[in-house]
């Protein structure tokens, strides 16, 4: 187990630069994950990392150790791929035993390995079947079991689990978390489902054409997004646009939609026009006049509601037309269409953004 | 995950039972009546002709020369067309289907023309033998023409195309992420094609080998032509037994015994196959 630096890497496929000058680094025994759109430059992220790509700038290190040059098989790393990549001519036994025979260990200690493994990821007693007879689930799960099985330095999924159902998705989710923390192997995880990098990581990079936008805990990501991009991405957000005009010590004033706003800690954002965002479940709805005493506030009408059992996600129209996104308990007596409302939040739960 | 192989061996079969068994039923029943003179049979049912070719050196020696050339062929083809195959089946799809359509195309040029291009370069003062004489590797020309060799250049000239496409289709549907997987999890290269490429292109090549030798021990024009009237294969003796010495039955006797040999040995492989297949659970 070791700890990954990619330092100013770039990687091109011909004259198309897929990644530009990253930096990343991945702390030893640490669950990271990039997370973005398709065609980000994920896949090529860890195809770095494994070797498969050589980057035409910059370095990879594992620990202390340049591995830029490494051919891929002398790397010691394990991948789960999205196809799983199952060898569907070898047992699942020699599947998982594969990377130990290809290392030269002992018959009997692969055998001893391989039954420990399956253990391990809940599939005892598989060894003589074939992966064509087994269902996605648990192929998956052979995946993993290979992966591991010489103790890797790094482990790297590319969105293992793209090809299950939800609620197998999510089973799964809670297996890899375990295998992971059991084994503490440092581990890059591949998404584009946000849900599932925050249930899973300890740090997430955000990317955004072939760019990291944002590295941050899940937390971090979602209360204090540092680009519109991330704030989009992660989660559900309002923006509104406003423009700052005035400091009140580490906060910032601004205006909009014919309101005044203030900001907690938006003093460091110039002067100007950008984006006030705010999360969905941040508002609260209130009577129309109510006094906006120590929070933020704005005027509207409430045009649709719809319910989603746990919660109800109300469409606000404000000054300017502007729809503005509202979620809050399925009792709230104030969530029915044509009502005029006002929305409140308090002034630490928005962030000023760019508007690029 | 579920690799269906099985269709493979289709194409060799039906190749066999369309082109050798149809063609020459005619030629099995006359193989049961025995030859006068100058073309005339005889009109009773009887085994002579088959005798005669089980007791004869000229015969057994000749069926083993093509079935021996026919499967170097095929093997010879398996060699030379996997390594290119492989590649063109890696690169860019553009690029690989391009390539191979043009490889392909060229099978349309009919074999005479081929060979005789073959025999321009083999030969005593062709550019080949001029140039081994110049670096000095013979002290003089060899001859393709007239031996086993030539027949077996020319054999192959005449089907590695075909070798080439079904390897070719079969490697493509390796996933290139078992390859990558492999090499991940501590495979170098050639453990990678050793382990996994192999394996998994096997039905291909069974299936392109037997394709390449049914084509191989039925080739009359390569024989003939490039053999020089000293390759004796079956094919060439049988032109002879039918034209020179005008013995209908006993070229219908030659004739079934090739299918059957043809027969025998691609039944043989299915059987192979599929009880490999069957061991795998797919
Ligand atoms: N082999 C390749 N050749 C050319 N371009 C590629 C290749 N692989 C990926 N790309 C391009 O690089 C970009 C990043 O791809 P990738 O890393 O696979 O994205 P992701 O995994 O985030 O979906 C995409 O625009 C993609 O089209
Ligand atoms: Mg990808």
């Amino acid at each position: 187990m070791s700890s990954v630096t990619l330092a100013g890497v770039t990687g091109r496929y011909g004259d198309f630069t897929a990644l530009d000058a990253i930096d990343l680094e991945i702390a030893e025994g640490e669950f990271l994950t990039l997370l973005g759109p398709s065609g980000c430059g994920k896949t090529t992220t860890l195809r770095l990392v494994a070797g498969f790509l050589e980057p035409s700038r910059g370095r990879v290190l594992f620990d202390d150790e340049d591995v830029t040059h490494r051919p891929p098989n002398r790397r010691q790393i394990g991948m789960v791929f999205q196809d799983y990549a199952l060898f569907p001519h070898m047992t699942i036994a020699d599947n998982v035993g594969f990377g130990l025979r290809e290392r030269g260990v002992g018959k009997a200690a692969i055998r001893r390995r391989v039954d420990e493994l399956l253990d391990l990821v809940r599939l005892p007693g598989v060894q003589q079947r074939y992966p064509a007879q087994l269902s996605g689930g648990q192929r998956q799960r052979v995946a993993l079991a290979r992966a591991v099985a010489h103790p890797p330095r790094v482990l790297l999924m590319d969105e293992p689990l793209g090809a299950l159902d939800l609620k197998l998705r999510e089973a799964m989710q809670t297996e890899i978390q375990r295998i992971q923390r059991t084994l503490a192997i440092t581990t890059v995880y591949v998404t584009h489902d946000q849900t599932e990098a925050m249930n899973l990581s300890d740090r997430i990079a955000v990317m955004n054409q072939g760019r990291i936008e944002q590295l941050a805990t899940a937390r971090e990501l979602y209360l204090k997004p540092r680009t519109r991009f991330v704030a989009d991405f992660v989660g559900k957000i309002n923006f509104l646009p406003v423009t700052v005009d005035g400091y009140a010590g580490p906060d910032a004033h601004a205006v909009g939609l014919g309101t005044a706003f203030r900001v907690a800690d938006g003093a460091g954002r110039p002067r100007g026009p950008c984006l006030l965002a705010v999360r969905p479940e941040q508002l609260r709805l209130s009577p129309a006049g109510t006094p906006a005493d120590g929070c933020n506030a704005l005027d509207g009408r409430i045009v649709d509601v719809r319910y989603s059992g746990n919660l109800v996600r109300c469409e606000v129209e404000v000054a300017g037309g502007t729809p503005v996104i509202v979620e809050t308990g399925p009792d709230d007596p104030l969530a029915t269409a044509g009502t005029a409302i006002r929305l409140a939040w308090a002034y630490d739960r928005c962030t000023l953004l760019d508007d690029d | 995950m579920k690799a269906r192989w099985g269709w493979l061996i289709l194409p060799p079969l039906l190749f066999s039972t369309g082109l050798l068994v149809a063609t020459q039923l005619l030629f099995v029943r006359i193989s049961f009546f025995r030859d006068l003179r100058l073309g005339r049979m005889d009109d009773r049912f009887q085994l002579a002709n088959y005798v005669a070719f089980f007791t004869d050196p000229f015969y057994l020696d000749s069926l083993r020369l093509t079935v021996e050339i026919s499967a170097l062929v095929a093997v010879l083809g398996l060699v030379v067309a996997y390594p290119v195959a492989y590649v063109l089946a890696r690169m860019p799809p553009r690029w690989g289907t391009t390539l191979l359509a043009l490889a392909v195309a060229s099978s349309f040029i009919t074999i005479v023309i081929k060979i005789l291009g073959l025999v321009i370069i083999f030969g005593g003062d062709g550019p080949l033998n001029a140039a081994l004489i110049r670096i000095g590797i013979v002290a003089r020309p060899i001859g393709l023409y007239g031996s086993v060799g030539g027949v077996v250049v020319g054999l192959l000239l005449y089907t590695v195309s075909f070798m080439l496409l079904i390897l070719f289709s079969v490697i493509q549907t390796i996933p290139r992420s078992l390859e990558q997987a492999a090499e991940i999890h501590g495979a170098a290269r050639w453990r990678v094609f050793w382990r996994v490429i192999l394996p998994l292109s096997l039905p291909g090549m069974v299936g392109g080998g037997l394709i390449v030798f049914n084509m191989a021990m039925g080739a009359f024009t390569s024989a003939a032509l490039l053999g020089g009237g000293k390759v004796l294969t079956l094919p060439v003796v049988i032109q002879q037994t039918v034209l020179v010495e005008t013995k209908y039955g006993m070229a219908g006797t030659l004739s079934a015994v090739v299918l059957l040999v043809v027969l025998l040995i691609n039944l043989l492989s299915v059987l192979l196959v599929s009880r490999l297949q069957a061991a795998r659970g797919a």
